[in-house]
């Protein structure tokens, strides 16, 4: 059993100008230890997900439907009380992109992260700071800047601060949203190794948000490429990448220029993703794909096997992309 | 006239002219004190945003320059094109002394060279509408007298960013368009003036990635057909390397390397450009690992180290470093590199 | 370009479907226009003029009291009769005028004519005026003997004098009024000559007869201390006080808009140095200082607004410059820049629209601020002393006793004017900034 499944989620908001289908059933699992990238542009539905499983939605957005389950109990059925007390934090725990600036100011990191550890769990004080020092020093942070303010550090440290913060009650999730967007490349790379470290030596699960395909090729083993609320390709980033089946996921992989291999043209897909207040009928990726035929204007595909491996895709045209064509040769 | 030899990302483009020639361009910025700092003004210290950068750029050329945040890069960029005053340098744009020039000269000489900038939504007057937007250059320099005459500079311009067709988006205003669509009129503004040098100021780093190339490709195209000069400002290496023919690199107002593209990327001398394209991740999972990364952070640019301001960073400094600043030294083969051991 | 038209028609369109949906500004918006009416057609609500006195007895109350408060049921309304009569033989004596009057005796009345005499030498001509109540008691008013031909005499009773009291054999205290007008019904104006004068040659010209009884209820909102009419006053004060509060406002926020804008955007010495005045305007007592230069200038409405418009400007100068310098950081002006744009296009151009909604607001929101200075001014007796605005009906109200009387009908309504105006110019100012500068929402 996964330890996290979530199935068929839908989260939609309510806006002045009409219902947006932020997720729109959304199912995937993510196994102990294991790390699965979420990947997609923005207003994808990526973040409203993560905001969902941990309940964090604005105040117009609501889950309309579907299954959290976490180790098989339904945290979505919790009442708020429950979840904030044995989930929230304690199971699961989160990075923000902006979380680095949003440490207090006037109070130490040392004590920031003692106050989250005493506020989710019972120890004695004295426990909570020695497990802050470890903490600490687990990201890199030597312990004794534990009484430093958070202007006294760099973007990269606070945002090593922020991980420890979320390793504080010994999560079995993380789920980490665009990380390393703020940061420059040096420092991203230094935080992304130290993530991947950390989840190694605690055996955690990370759910890996971000718009950057080579983050999630570095540092996870699933990914699920959304697209208009909707999961378009799920499986092991080895097929994910090493073959890709939709035309979406083709583009955005050639969209990413490598610089350690040789140099290839960067495609540019026409069009731009799709305004969920008026999205298009049938595949949402219809308007912008270059094979797209009549059955893909009317009906949405279903996300289907297409591998043994488990490597699934919503798309009407799989066959055709098997014959290996550069269907982006523009 | 200088001639140099490009060899750029995309082969050999020829002998061709200098079209900008910037030599030993210094801006500090004076750090903002209250009245009793101003009083005694001398010993007031500064923010060393860029600190005597020198390099040329080909008609026609992609120069890129590459470079962390607050490396200098983007204050170096406007201060080419006046929009700050250079403390102390050279800037030949065209045959003209830039910094010579006076506020008249000034305006008329900016027709031929502009700027496109990060954030299409900020540099863009949310309360404008798509012509009117385009059509500012022209009214402000007079090429046309309302903005009724300016329509078939519009329509042409729009169509030339592949917005078509044009009348559709000229009623539009930015919130309206996509994000690779108001960076679109923002070319489009930029090119409305048939200049002849554009500065791109990360371009595309705030648009989505299915959008980026389209944007790069077209600014490829416009100096490939055009001979547009663009200086490519950015920091990310991977695209810098896909559209540029020559990068500078930049590390606390200094350029520690400059050389043709491929060269560069596949051969980097400098410890810091060696470090920038290591950590640059590779979008595929068969090639993982995070290379040797510098340790640190960039220090502050009000206090920048002593020597060469990699030293405190550096794993291959050694005494001189801490000492004596290395000069940017050319290599061989148009590159030069500011090392002592490289 | 009837498309860009078009567009910022939308524009409006879209504020006003935002506006719409907000009760207090809709209550603000309806407030206004209800004066703004009362201002235009103030001709057309009161047959009176604000400047007309004697119009009915000092501190009259409403007539409607009568249909209401017992006490004015029977209260007099003014009766004037008055007559040209240009001239009368001695033998067309006596004459007679019929007055109907069906009230409770008045406080006081008045009566005017003139006379003279064209009389044959050594003739003693001459005659009396009387009243006549409807019981037969006979009032001798006035009387006068000619032994010569006479020049144009204008005569005045009023029924105060104490000449007239001494004539009719009242002590001080006694008043004749209402002596002479204590019952109802039919009295006689009458012009006799003098018993035993019978040459009939003898000419009397008699004219511009005007007996006035003022009466003690009158209008709508009743008269102040000089009989003038209260209605016509806070009709004709909305006109001042609109005026006014517009034109201070859009002096000011003018002035500020131009200074916050220029110091925003240029910086530097002059920045310093214009903020500097706005902190050493801001220190200063606006009141007093407009007494005092009120009263050197002169008191009239122009100066006023001026003065409340030179004390008024360095709030919006600050918004002005606050929001223009983070104006000047954005990249569009710096796009602007480096399209060739010069100083004064960039500030005209690209910051002006900017700071407009803001400017607009804060205008709205300054007009109850003249409008209140201007009342402080009128109230204290600093106005202008020719019109009526509400500060200087107030002003009376104090002055004249409204407030010992407790005349209510003088003092609230020209307090509740100045308040309702003021309260709809903020409920407007508000929604205003509610809709265009989003930062203010949470303050509702």
């Amino acid at each position: 059993m996964a330890l996290l499944e979530v199935k068929d989620l839908k989260v939609y908001y309510k806006t002045l100008r009409g219902c947006v289908k932020a997720v729109d059933s959304v199912s995937l699992n993510i196994e102990k230890g294991r790390a699965l990238g979420i990947a997609g542009e923005s207003g994808c539905g990526k973040t409203s997900m993560a905001m969902a499983i941990l309940r964090l939605l604005p105040v117009n957005g609501k889950v309309y439907g579907g299954l959290v389950m976490l180790d098989g109990v339904d945290i979505l059925s919790m009442d708020d009380e429950e979840f904030r007390e044995s989930v929230r934090w304690k199971r699961i725990s989160m990075i923000s992109q902006g979380a680095m600036n949003a440490l207090n100011p006037v109070h130490t990191v040392g004590e920031q992260i003692i106050e989250a550890i005493l506020t989710h769990e019972d120890v004695t004080r004295s426990e909570a700071v020695r497990r802050g020092n470890d903490l600490l020093e687990m990201v890199g942070i030597h312990p004794g800047r534990s009484k430093d303010y958070p202007h006294e550090f760099s973007g990269g440290m606070k945002q090593r601060i922020v991980i420890a913060m979320a390793l504080s009650c010994n999560p079995d999730i993380v789920i980490a949203d665009e990380p390393t967007t703020a940061l420059d490349v040096m420092v991203q790379s230094q935080i992304l190794k130290a993530i991947g470290d950390l989840r190694n030596a605690l055996d955690l699960s990370l759910m890996l948000i971000t718009h950057d395909l080579s983050i999630i090729a570095q540092t996870c083993d699933d990914i699920a490429v959304m697209y208009g609320g909707k999961i378009i390709e799920y499986g092991s980033v080895v097929n994910v990448y090493g073959n890709p089946k939709h035309p979406y996921s083709i583009g955005l992989l050639k969209s990413f220029p490598n610089i350690k291999a040789e140099k290839a043209p960067i495609i540019s897909m026409p069009g731009s993703p799709p305004d969920l207040l008026s999205p298009p009928a049938g595949c949402k990726f219809h308007p912008r794909c270059p094979l797209a035929k009549g059955i893909c204007l009317e009906k949405e595909p279903e996300l289907a096997k297409v591998h043994p491996d488990n490597h699934r895709v919503a798309c009407h045209n799989t066959d055709m992309l098997k014959k290996g064509t550069d269907i982006w040769n523009q | 006239m200088e001639s140099i030899e490009i060899i750029g990302g995309r082969g050999t483009i020829g002998c061709k002219k200098v079209i900008l020639e910037v030599e030993n361009l210094t801006k500090h910025f004076p750090l903002r004190r209250g009245i009793k700092g101003k009083l005694a003004s001398n010993s007031t210290s500064t923010v060393k945003a860029v600190d005597g950068v020198s390099f040329s750029i080909m008609k026609g050329e992609f120069f890129g320059v590459v470079g962390e945040s607050g490396c200098g890069k983007t204050t170096m960029g406007r201060t080419i094109l006046r929009l700050l005053e250079p403390t102390k340098g050279k800037i030949v744009f065209k045959n003209t002394d830039l910094i010579a020039l006076n506020t008249g000269q000034l305006k008329k000489i900016r027709t031929k060279m502009q700027i496109i900038y990060q954030d299409p939504y900020e540099s863009m007057n949310p309360r404008l509408d798509v012509y009117r937007i385009i059509s500012e250059p022209l009214r402000v320099q007079r090429i046309v007298k309302n903005l009724h005459d300016a329509f078939p500079y519009i329509k042409e311009v729009l169509e030339d960013v592949n917005m078509v067709p044009p009348e559709k988006y000229m009623t539009r205003y930015p919130y309206e368009l996509s994000g690779g669509e108001r960076q679109r009129v923002a070319i489009a503004r930029a090119l409305v003036l048939k200049p002849d040098f554009i500065v791109a100021d990360e371009p595309v780093s705030m648009l989505d990635v299915s959008t980026r190339g389209g944007i790069l490709n077209l600014m490829l195209k416009l100096s490939r057909e055009r001979g547009v000069a663009f200086l490519y400002i950015t920091h990310d290496l991977a695209t810098a390397r896909h559209v540029c023919h020559r990068i500078a690199v930049m590390y606390l107002g200094k350029i520690v390397e400059k050389g043709p593209t491929d060269d560069l990327v596949k051969h980097p001398l400098h410890p810091y450009t060696k470090a920038l394209i290591e950590a640059v991740l590779v979008p595929d999972p068969k090639k993982r690992g995070f290379g040797e990364v510098l340790k640190g952070e960039i220090p502050s640019p009000i206090y920048p180290p002593s020597g060469c301001r990699l030293h405190p960073r550096c794993p291959i400094a050694r005494d001189i470093c801490k000492e004596v600043e290395p000069k940017l030294m050319p290599v061989d083969n148009n590159r030069m590199v500011a090392c002592y051991f490289a | 370009m009837n498309k860009y038209q078009l567009r910022v028609e939308t524009g409006v369109m879209s504020f006003w479907k935002r506006y719409k949906g907000k009760p207090l500004g809709m209550i603000g918006l309806i407030i206004v226009i209800i004066y703004v009416f009362i201002a235009i057609f103030a001709p057309f609500l009161t047959p009176y003029s604000p400047k007309q006195i004697l119009l009915a007895d000092r501190i009259a109350a409403p007539l409607w009291f009568r249909y209401v408060i017992p006490k004015y049921n029977n209260a007099p309304q003014t009766v004037t009769i008055g007559f040209d009569s240009p001239l009368y033989e001695i033998k067309d004596m006596p004459v007679s005028h019929i007055i109907e009057y069906n009230y409770s005796a008045p406080k006081t009345f008045s009566l005017t004519f003139d006379c003279w005499v064209n009389a044959p030498f050594h003739s003693e001509a001459g005659f009396e005026c009387l009243i006549k109540t409807p019981e037969g008691r006979e009032y001798s008013l006035w009387g006068k003997s000619y032994s010569s031909d006479s020049d144009k005499q204008v005569v005045r009773i009023d029924s105060r004098d104490l000449g007239l009291k001494q004539r009719l054999g009242l002590t001080i205290f006694e008043d004749p009024a209402s002596k002479i007008f204590s019952s109802r019904g039919d009295y006689s104006l009458i012009f006799r000559p003098n018993p035993g004068f019978g040459d009939t040659s003898t000419r009397l010209y008699i004219s511009n007869v005007k007996l006035h009884i003022p009466g003690l209820v009158h209008g709508i909102l009743g008269t102040d201390h000089m009989g003038s009419d209260l209605w016509t006053q806070l009709v004709y004060g909305t006109r001042i006080s609109l005026v006014i509060g517009l034109s201070a406002a859009v002096i000011s926020v003018a002035v500020g808009t131009a200074i916050g804008i220029i110091c925003g955007y240029l910086g530097g010495v002059i920045d310093e140095f214009i903020m500097r005045a706005v902190d050493v305007f801001l220190a200063i007592p606006v009141l007093p200082i407009l007494i005092i230069l009120g009263a050197i200038l002169g008191k009239s409405i122009w100066n006023i607004v001026i003065l409340v418009s030179a004390f008024a400007w360095m709030n919006t100068a600050r918004l002005v410059r606050s929001q223009t310098l983070s104006l000047r950081e954005r990249i569009f002006i710096e796009a602007a820049k480096a399209s060739g744009g010069s100083d004064i296009y960039i500030m005209s151009t690209h910051i002006l629209p900017n700071v407009l909604p803001l400017v607009f607001a804060s205008m709205v929101l300054l007009i109850p601020t003249a409008i209140l200075t201007e009342a402080s001014l009128s109230f204290l007796g600093f106005g202008d002393p020719r019109v009526a605005t509400w500060g200087r009906m107030l002003h009376n109200a104090r002055g004249f006793g409204a407030f010992t009387t407790l005349a209510w009908w003088w003092l609230v309504p020209p307090g509740l004017a100045i308040t309702f105006l003021s309260l709809a110019f903020v409920f407007i100012g508000n929604t205003i900034n509610e809709i265009f500068n989003p930062k203010y929402r949470e303050r509702l």
